[in-house]
Formats: C-alpha cells, structure tokens, sequence
C-alpha cells in the first residue's frame, strides 16, 4: 500500500531533503575549493539565469503558456534597479521588491488584456510583439540610456556590509536561486500549482472544473515574471551595466532553449539547462562563431532523441519518474 | 499636382511589389500551418536559402532569370522537404509546442550557418535583366518590377490552380482540413505533407529571388526582417486562409510604402510590433476568418 | 418547480440552427435522460447550460438563478457539474490530483497561503486529500490514486470523469454519454453508481444512447430531434409515442 499522506503533502521534502541538504552544502563549499574567479563567475550567472529559467518553466512547464517576453520582465527588473541605483541612489533592499513589483505590474496589465482574447500560440505571438517593444523604448527613450544602456550601478549593500567580490556575490545569488527553487516547488505542489496543471492540460475543461482561468493564467504570468524582475535586478547589481541587447526576444527564446534541453516538467531540469547554457559558451569559445549553430543542434538534438529533456520530471504527484508518456516507478 | 501624383503611384507600384513578396511567404506559411497546426519559424530562413541559392546560380552559372528562379525554388523546395522528414515527422505525436521549438532550432541552425558562409553584411545580386523603364500611360513602371509582377503572378495563379484542379491540390486541401478523414478516404497523409512542405518552402524560394533582385542584394538575416512582416501579413489575412495572405501582404506592403516617410526610424521596429500587437488584440482571426477557434 | 429550467433555449452556428427553442425542466432529486438520435443537439445544450458555447437566446435558470453571462467556472461553483463525452481528463496527471483539481472551487487557500504553508492551507489540503480518497473510493477507483490518468481503462477513465466532478460537490451533475462504450456488466455497474448518487440528493442530467440503459435508470426523459423537443415524459411511455420511433428509425 502506498503511504499516500506523506508523499502527497510534501513528496520533495520527503525524499528530496536529504540530497538538498547535501546539494547546498556542496554548493556552499564549491567556491572554497574552486576559487578561480573564471568558475565563480559562470556560477554567479548560472544561479541568475536559474531563477528565470525556473519561474519560466512555471509558465511553460506547469500552465502551458509558451512566452517569448520573459527576457523583456528581466530588462524590466534590471531596468527599474539601474535607474533606481543610479538616478535615486536606492538602497538594494528597495530595489530588488520595487524591481519584483514593477515587473508584476506590466505582466498583470499586459496579461489582463492580452489573456482576455489570445489563447496558445496567438498569445505567443502577442508575447513576441511585447519583448520587442520593451527593446524598443530601451533602445530608443534616453533617460533609459538609449542604446547605450545603463552604467556605473554600485554595489548592493545589506545593512552596511557590502557585496563586492565575487564570493559574496556567488552566495549572494546562490541564495536567491535556493529560495527561488523552493518557492516555485511549493507553488506547483499547492492548490494554486494544481489549478495552473488543470489549464495546461485542458483549459475549457479547467473552467468546467471550477479554475477561473483568465485569473489563474494571468496569476502565472505576474509571478513568473516577479522572479524574472527580481533576476534582472541581481543581473543588474552584479554586471554594474546593462544594455538593451541583453534582453531582447532572443534572450527569451535562448531561456526557452535552456528549459526545454534541462528539462520539461522538472524544476530541477530548468537549473541544469541554465547551467549548461552558461558554461557551454566558455568551453565553445574556441569554436567562435559556431556557437550560435551547436545551441541550434542541441535543441534539435533533444527534441528528436529526448522531447522531455535532460531531467526526467520527477513526478513528484506520484514519486514516479515520467519519461516520454511511460511511468516507471 | 502631376509630378506628384506620379510619385505616388510610383509608391504604389513598388509597395505592391514588395507586398506580393510577402504574399508569397506568407501563402508558404500558411500552408504549412494549414496542414500542419505550426508556425513554423523556420520558414524565413528557408526563403534566405532560396535567395542564396538563386544567387548561387546567377553568379556561378550566369543563369537566365527562369533559371535563377528555378534553380531557387527547387533548392528551397527541397530543404522543404528534407526539413519536414527530419525535423517535424519524427515528432509528428509530440504536442504542437514540441514542434515549434523544432521549427525554432532549424531556424537557428539556418541562420547561422548562412552568417558563417556569408557573413553579416550583404552580398550583391547580380542584375538578371537590363535596367529599362517603361513609360505606360503617366507613370513609370521599370522593367524589372514588371518582371516581378508578371512571375509573381504566375506563381499565384499556378497555385491556385493547383490547389484546386489537381488532385495532388485537393489531397493538400484535404489533409488541412481533417487529417484523420484523409487518410481514412485513401490520401497518404505522410506524403502529402512532405509535398505541401516542399512546395511552401519552393514558394519561399521565389520570394527570395525577386527580394534580391529587387533590391539587388541578399543578406544572411533578411529572413528575420522578412518574417515578422510577413507574420504580420498572415494575421492581417487571417491564418489559415491562403487568398487573406496574398490581400494581407499586399495591405502590408502598402502600408509600410506610404508609411516609410512619416515615422522616425528608430523607432519603427517598436511601432511596426505595436499595431501588429493591435492587430491581435482587434482581430486575431484576420480579414478573412477561416481558424474557426474552437473554444471547444 | 424543477431544480434546472431551460426555456426557449436556441443556438445558431453561423446558419445552423443547433438548438431550436427548447424548453424542459429537471425536477431536484431526479435523474433525467436526453435521448435523441446523433446530431439533435444533445451535447450542445450541456455546453450551453455550462457556459461552454454562449447561446443566441433563450434562459438558463438554475435554482431560480439565472445563468447568464456567467463564466464557467462560476457556474460550476453554482453547484452544475459535468463529464465530456470524448473523455477529457487531465492526462498526464494522477488520478488522484485529477480529483483534487475538481475540489478547486470549494476550496480556497492563495498563493500567498500557499507559499508559507499557513496552518489553514494545511488543513485544508488535508481536508482536500481525504475528501478525495472519499470521491475516488465511492466509484472504486481508490486503488489507482497513484496512477496516470492515461494509463487507466477506458471505463476506469469514465469513472474518473465521474469522480471529478462529484468532487466539485454539484447539486446538478451531468453525464455526457456516460456508458457509451461498456458491456453489459460495465453498464450494470454504473446504474448502481447513478443510483447512489441520487440516494445522496443530487439530480442527474444525463445523454445517453442506449434505451435499456436509459429506461432502467431514468425517471424522466426528454426527446430531441434535429435541435428541438420533440416529446418528454416517463420512461416506459415516451418511447412508444410515433415521433420518438420516427426519429430513431425513419418513417416507415
């Protein structure tokens, strides 16, 4: 007989806790033993990109909306804390909730009107011409830098101390990537996390089942899109510049790739994209300009061989590993 | 009041031109999506290769202006096809999101690889026929949108044609419309597909060619800045509905001729995007609605 | 005065005329069947009575509320639940979160309740859990709590599509084609099944084909041909009446 009260409350914590605990102890020590300041940096970025990647995936993943805007709520975050840092010398413990905050309202107005009439790749595309307008006043508004962008933002401080190396700044963004794994994981397993499964699977029958759907989806959209904000504002801190082009509809699709290569249904998997995303181009830098070509061959790779991506999603709904439509326990 | 008028309609001899340009990727578009529930991406870059490969031919071989048009449609038609086997066929069961970033990862690998051979800047196209203006009634028309306008036409109507009379057409129509009935009334769905592929990418091909003899250039990423309008021109139209690509591109094409001097060009990219956001959000389903959006 | 009044109920598609001025009640408690032959509108009025397709005119009055205008999910939380004839489960989700996503409307823990596991949340996914296993043993499917829902048997799905929505706690249930594709014994089974449901209090609403299943079960029937009513009334008579015949077979 299956223990179903325990799996079903908190099955990561169950099992997962224990490997967790030796995941971030691991992850803790890392910068002890490897202290080349080359690593820590694809860490630090690997950690910021996790966080979209993540709260990408709970879009895509886990409400079925495929979003080509999520690089334009990074920009937006990364945008407010320049302008924030270097316009009205804002402390960081107001930047980075103010970053979250103002994403979340271009998603809920973006999303209110667009969710009302645009469903599946329609709102894809209505997300498309979204990220390359925010490019567009990017580029073009000058008290956001033009196509220069935003330079000389200062260091974040917490109560007095500092961040400036690239230790802190490696356990600086390795915290907000545990938090963010963590909170994701807790929505996905939580009523609200159920009502978003219902919407990806079948949406009019979601409805018929009591989910408000126009609601709900607009709700995945806003949080997704505070995590992004709340990354752009790390990004922001850590670069100390920002330009427009780090934030067009390619950064989307390039999130995109690493979710899908990571791995679909896992939250674990978007991680992993993320990494590989981030250290393949240092170890491809030999190969120059044929990175942008083997980005394009790994996802096709993993699409024809391996759909579901690298991590099997651990089905955490039934401590079962889904594989290509097969359960195996 | 004459030499003005004559401006316009000069404008507006042009923007038709260009406009059936995208009517011509926007009707390979379609098709596919018809047939396949795809948007698939990777189509702007298989129009770039048939630019290429016309290009190919009129430099290497000092080929005629059929066989520069030829030579692109069958090298475009042909990527069509090998795309459709390796790329889409195998994940034929995948849900629709699989496959678009299927049609995303081409895309990539297209691209790329064109910037590789060719790099970012353009390439000159050599000159397929001898600049001559032809004087008709008041305006000007040169020899080369003539051209154009006549191959284009051709393409159009032979389409059509096809779709409609041939059975090859019909079993196209067919499988567009309900898969599984195709193949129960004895269409091979799988082969069909392949066809409309090829032929859509063919399409392409030819767009390509009258892009760059037009502007006598081709350059590596004019997929890209032709796909978004001609996505434009495929909502405007409808998706779905192959006349409403050929009334949205040439609307498009208008519309961006007549537009061209009034806005500053910074800001273009974002207006352009903003009334296709517009566009959507009105009338998702286009001028001519066929996508009956089954809420169901 | 029944629990459902549908009056004058009409629905066009383009020129098509679905549903033609249908009026009927479904008195509480009961169960009632629609009958008709493929094409009458049979799954048309269920998509309109749950807000699925918005109708050209006509009224929907449930508890003597009226429908109008409401979205599907607030019609469900008005207390109307509802199975698809070609079944529409949550694939690639448990059977038992499928009946747990049925439970959304009568539950109410938020994002943020969620995200700090407040003691409230707690109980109520405790609450949620039981209730479930409850649903999931009431149609015997509990043994398959943990199992994907596109793995179970076609009738095993069929009783999910029940379970889900007895899990958003109806007054109302409606059964599209609900034994369309079982045996005998299947079919046994789910007039057992039906049977319970009513002895719980709520009224059936159910389409259906077969007539034997129809007459065991039902205690009201209405008839619909080409979108329009074309008799009603108790089991054993109605399937006599010359129009009924005529519609199932042809003139003779």
């Amino acid at each position: 007989m299956i223990n179903t009260n325990k799996t079903d409350r908190y099955p990561f914590f169950n099992s997962g806790i224990f490997y967790g605990c030796m995941l971030v102890l691991f992850l803790g020590l890392v910068p002890v033993i490897f202290s080349n300041p080359y690593f820590l940096r694809m860490a630090i970025l690997t950690f910021i990109f996790s966080i979209l990647t993540m709260s990408l995936s709970l879009l895509l993943d886990f409400t079925g909306i495929i979003s080509l805007g999520h690089g334009a709520f990074f920009g937006i975050g990364a945008y407010t804390t320049g302008i924030l840092c270097t316009k009205m010398e804002s402390p960081f413990l107001l930047s980075l909730p103010i970053s979250g905050v103002v994403a979340i309202i271009v998603a809920i107005a973006f999303g209110a009107l667009t969710f009302r009439t645009l469903k599946g790749l329609y709102f894809t595309l209505a997300s498309w011409a979204m990220g390359e307008i925010a490019v567009s006043i990017y580029m073009n508004v000058e008290y956001l830098g033009g196509t220069n962008g935003i330079r000389a933002i200062p260091l974040p401080s917490i109560m007095g101390f500092t961040i400036s190396s690239d230790i802190s700044f490696y356990y600086f963004t390795l915290i907000f990537a545990i938090l963010t794994l963590i909170s994701i994981e807790l929505i996905v397993l939580s009523r609200i996390g159920r009502a978003f499964i219902g919407i990806r699977e079948e949406p009019v029958v979601a409805g018929v089942m009591g989910v408000n759907v126009y609601l709900f989806q607009i709700l995945s959209f806003a949080t997704a899109a505070f995590y992004a904000g709340m990354a752009g504002n790390l990004y922001a801190y850590y670069e100390s510049f920002i330009s427009p082009k780090s934030f067009t509809v390619w950064e989307s699709i390039f999130l995109l790739c690493m979710v899908i290569v990571g791995g679909r249904r896992s939250i674990i998997g978007s991680v992993v994209g993320a990494a590989i995303f981030t250290f393949l181009p240092e170890l491809l830098r030999v190969v120059g300009e044929y990175r942008e070509i083997i980005y394009g061959c790994i996802l096709l790779a993993t699409i024809l061989f391996r759909p579901t991506g690298l991590i099997p999603a651990y089905h955490f709904l039934s401590r079962r590993t889904y594989y290509n439509g097969h359960t195996t326990s | 009041m004459l030499p003005v008028f004559k401006l316009l309609i000069d404008q507006i001899a042009n923007a038709l031109v260009v406009g059936l340009t995208y009517a011509l990727v926007a009707l390979g578009f379609n098709l596919i999506f018809g047939i396949m529930r795809l948007l698939h991406f990777a189509h702007f870059e298989v129009y770039m290769v048939g630019a290429f490969g016309g290009l190919m031919a009129a430099t290497y071989l000092k080929a005629n202006i059929f066989i520069v048009f030829l030579s692109a449609m069958v090298s475009a038609g042909c990527l069509g096809v090998i795309i459709e086997k390796v790329g889409f066929y195998p994940i034929r069961k995948e849900p629709v999101e699989t496959q678009l970033f299927s049609s995303i990862a081409i895309a990539i690998i297209l691209q790329n690889a064109a910037l590789i051979i060719w790099g970012t800047q353009w390439t000159p196209f050599p000159e397929l026929l001898t600049d001559k203006t032809y004087s008709i009634f008041w305006f000007n028309i040169s020899r080369v949108q003539l051209a154009v306008f006549g191959i284009v036409i051709l393409i159009l109507a032979g389409m059509r044609y096809a779709l409609y009379n041939t059975k090859l057409g019909i079993s196209v129509r067919a499988v567009s419309f309900n898969r599984d009935a195709a193949t129960l009334m004895g269409i091979n769905t799988n082969t069909t597909i392949s066809i409309c592929f090829g032929l859509a990418s063919a399409l392409a091909g030819a767009a390509g060619v009258v892009m760059g003899m037009y502007y006598h250039m081709v350059w590596p990423l004019m997929g890209a800045t032709t796909g978004l309008k001609a996505i434009i021109a495929v909502i405007i139209g409808g998706i779905g509905s192959l006349p409403g690509s050929v009334v949205g591109g040439l609307i498009l094409g208008l519309s961006e001729g007549l537009a061209a001097g009034f806005i500053s060009s910074t800001w273009r990219e974002g207006i352009a995007f903003a009334i296709f956001f517009l566009v959507l959000l009105i009338k998702p389903s286009g001028l001519f609605a066929v996508q009956k959006d089954d809420k169901y | 005065m029944g629990i459902l009044q549908v009056e004058r109920l009409t629905k066009k598609f383009g020129g098509l005329l679905a549903v033609d001025n249908c009026t009927f009640d479904v008195e509480a408690g009961t169960i009632c069947s629609i009958i008709g032959p493929n094409g009458a509108g049979k799954t048309t009025i269920f998509n309109l009575i749950s807000g699925i397709t918005r109708k050209t005119s006509g009224s929907v009055l449930f508890n003597n509320t009226s429908l109008d205008d409401l979205e599907t999910h607030e019609i469900t939380k008005c207390g109307i639940g509802r199975t698809f004839q070609n079944i529409r489960l949550f694939k690639e989700v448990t059977v038992l979160e499928n009946c747990k996503i049925g439970q959304h409307s009568r539950t109410k823990a938020g994002l943020l309740a969620s995200l700090l596991r407040s003691k409230s949340q707690r109980h109520e996914e405790q609450d949620i859990l039981d209730e479930t296993i409850k649903f999931l043993q009431f149609v015997g499917l509990d043994r398959f709590r943990d199992e994907l829902a596109m793995n179970l048997s076609y009738g095993d799905q069929r009783r999910l599509e029940i379970a889900r929505a007895l899990a958003t706690k109806p007054q109302l249930l409606m059964l599209d084609e609900p034994n369309s594709g079982m045996n005998t014994h299947e079919t046994f089974q789910l007039v057992e099944l039906l049977r319970k449901i009513r002895e719980l209090g709520m009224t059936i609403l159910l389409i259906s084909h077969q007539m034997k299943f129809v007459q065991d079960i039902s205690d009201y029937i209405i008839v619909l041909n080409y979108g329009k009513v074309i008799a009603e009334g108790n089991p054993t008579e109605v399937i006599k009446r010359e129009e009924v015949i005529e519609a199932y077979l042809g003139k003779a």
